[in-house]
């Protein structure tokens, strides 16, 4: 079975995002994938990257945003020059949408030119995965018609096709966190997107020492799983995979511990 | 240690999942408590702040009023406003305060005021300080989003100010549309035309890529926000209150959990270069009096899980302590709902 060409990992500010995004990237690249990485629209993280020797895709905005419009335009000078003009650069970034969009765009449009490759999508967190999402059909309606949406509605065909893409909502044992996730999923699900898991992570609970030692721990720590537990009774039917919290000081170490308690890829794409 | 006095804007920043939006209602209620009146306002679109206080109504942008009960029966008199900011709600503020008539009723100025329309860090610049200009509240809480998206917000005065730059009411003279202050041009030089003709071919260009239609909608929707222009310009006055001891205070949230120390420490040491000496860093989520107290000599297992948890609440304070006078820890709240979580968080703020 062959696995999906995108995967979005998005969720709460601090549930992991970028931890899962990497264990992700790791297992992919362990299974011979043609795969990268790319943390959207933020900073790179070559360091940890490169000790794992995870290939980085490394775009931005601004680049992206000078290459298609340098192809519309069928020069780069040109494009290079509209988008300096101080008139559109201050426009620009009142919407910040659109630069956003164009990235994705650029991202889609690198996965179609080679079908083997796959791309792992740090994402930003909850709110700001939507609006990244919810641009293609505002600019939709914005330009209404011409070569723009054209391009729009390549990038709708891409997103909304099961067997391209999976959205990971990244999410922690907390009240707060898991329904951020939910809230999160139903508006993919609303958009038509089919397969969203929702990866739990740091469970306590899931920690093999921490198991063994339950009898014996103080009660802070006990009322710590207690409320955990609480937690997965609640939302037990919605998590697709509970990774344990992980003791290792680097993260390197974490990222590689992870990856072996990944399994919701099986479930998911059935390799 | 200093005990921050009460400002009328206080400003809670931090890398995301650290609890800025708890920690900010603690403060909200703390200060409702001592019968100030509070307005929390947060411009987050993830809005984690309606479950915090219990708001069933999702389009938000309107204050709601917040009784203090919900947090417990020790809060019963206090009660504060909060708002979750919206886009919409805020243009059509905007839309009402402007004397010259001027019509939102655009495709793109209306798209993009959606909830996830992209607009919630420039709008909710202008929104706080429409509130503050009302002189209703004594203290107007913000809870900002989460990592870039809080450099994004305190940027967006700079991006009014470049988007409202004079020299683009050329284009407006190109197009043939007339703005208040421009009556009768009277400088017709050289440069004026260079700008001129310079324009016209951007247009041109752009009705290349995104066809005509576009470039009629998109010009009438900046001559719209151009007529509108003293209200998002007023809101760079904001800008000023937030770097005034006087009147603000900036509370860094960061949590004692977190792994990312590396963007927490990349986050304060821009904000640092932004904020005035009135600064505070808020740990939250600490749980180091007690993994202290906590005697697991007689076990190699529970010896190995009290030091690396203790090791990791050590990590971020190591990263960061050294650039804040004034440290608050708040502890981790060993209970599951929001509300346990604020009104044990409000008690911290009471110590000395």
């Amino acid at each position: 079975m062959k696995s999906k060409q995108l995967y979005i990992v998005t969720g709460k500010g601090g549930a992991g995002k970028t931890t899962l995004s990497l264990a992700l990237s790791l297992i992919l690249l362990r299974q011979g994938k043609k795969i990268k990485y790319h943390c959207f629209d933020q900073a790179q993280f070559p360091q940890i990257s490169n000790q794992l020797q995870i290939p980085i895709l490394d775009l931005a905005v601004e680049e992206s945003m000078k290459i298609y419009v340098g192809r519309k335009l069928h020069s780069d000078t040109i494009a290079s020059m509209v988008l300096k003009a101080p008139f559109f650069k201050s426009t620009f970034s009142m919407i910040p949408g659109l630069g956003q969009m164009i990235l994705l765009g650029h991202i889609i449009d690198l996965l179609e030119k080679d079908p083997d490759l796959i791309i792992v999508l740090d994402s930003p967190s909850s709110g700001h995965a939507m609006t990244m999402l919810d641009s293609m059909q505002n600019f939709k309606n914005i330009f209404h018609s011409g070569i723009l949406v054209k391009d729009i509605n390549r990038m709708e065909n891409f997103i909304y096709n099961q067997k391209k893409v999976e959205i990971i909502i990244s999410s922690l044992p907390t009240n707060m966190a898991m329904n951020e996730s939910l809230d999160l999923k139903n508006f993919f699900q609303e958009k038509g997107i089919k397969d969203i898991s929702i990866v739990l992570n740091e469970s306590l609970n899931h920690n093999d020492l921490m198991q063994k030692t339950y009898t014996d721990l103080p009660f802070f720590l006990k009322k710590k799983i207690e409320n955990e537990t609480e937690v997965l009774r609640l939302f037990n039917e919605h998590v697709t995979n509970v990774l344990p919290y992980i003791f290792k000081d680097s993260s390197e170490q974490i990222i590689i511990n992870l990856a072996e308690n990944i399994s919701f890829l099986n479930e998911a794409s059935g390799y | 240690m200093k005990h921050p006095d009460i400002k009328q804007i206080e400003i809670f920043c931090g890398t995301g999942g650290v609890g800025k939006t708890t920690l900010a209602t603690s403060r909200a209620l703390f200060l409702a408590n001592l019968s100030k009146k509070v307005l929390i306002i947060t411009i987050d679109p993830a809005k984690r702040l309606k479950e915090v206080l219990n708001i069933k109504d999702e389009t938000g942008g309107e204050a709601q009023s917040v009784k203090g009960n919900i947090f417990g029966e020790k809060f019963q008199n206090a009660t504060f406003d909060a708002i979750l900011m919206s886009p919409y709600a805020s243009l059509k503020r905007i839309e009402q305060k402007t004397k010259i008539k001027t019509d939102f009723n655009n495709t793109i100025i209306q798209t993009l005021v959606r909830p996830y329309g992209g607009m919630n860090e420039i709008m909710g610049m202008v929104d706080v300080h429409h509130f503050y200009n009302l002189n209703k509240y004594d203290v107007i809480i913000l809870d900002t989003p989460p990592g870039k998206h809080f450099i994004d917000f305190l940027e967006s005065a700079k991006k009014i100010n470049n988007f409202f730059d004079k020299s683009f009411i050329e284009i407006f003279s190109y197009l043939g549309k007339s703005l208040k202050n421009s009556n009768k041009d009277k400088e017709i030089g050289i440069i004026k035309l260079l700008v001129t003709t310079g324009i016209k071919k951007l247009i041109s260009y752009l009705e290349i890529v995104t066809g005509p239609e576009f470039v009629k909608n998109f010009t009438e929707a900046i001559h719209s926000l151009y007529l509108a222009q003293e209200a998002f310009t007023d809101a760079l006055k904001l800008e000023e209150i937030l770097q005034n001891e006087k009147k603000s205070n900036w509370f860094l949230v960061t949590s004692a959990q977190q792994h990312k120390g590396e963007e927490a420490e990349e986050l304060h040491s821009l904000a640092v270069k932004l904020m005035h000496k009135d600064n505070f860093l808020l740990i939250n989520k600490s749980l180091m009096p007690l993994l202290l107290d906590w005697d697991a000599t007689n076990s190699n297992d529970l010896t190995i899980i009290k030091n690396s948890l203790i090791k990791r609440e050590q990590s971020i304070r190591n990263c960061i302590q050294d650039q804040f006078e004034s440290i608050f820890e708040f502890p981790e709240v060993l209970g599951i709902s929001p509300q346990e979580h604020v009104a044990e968080l409000a008690e911290v703020w009471k110590k000395d």
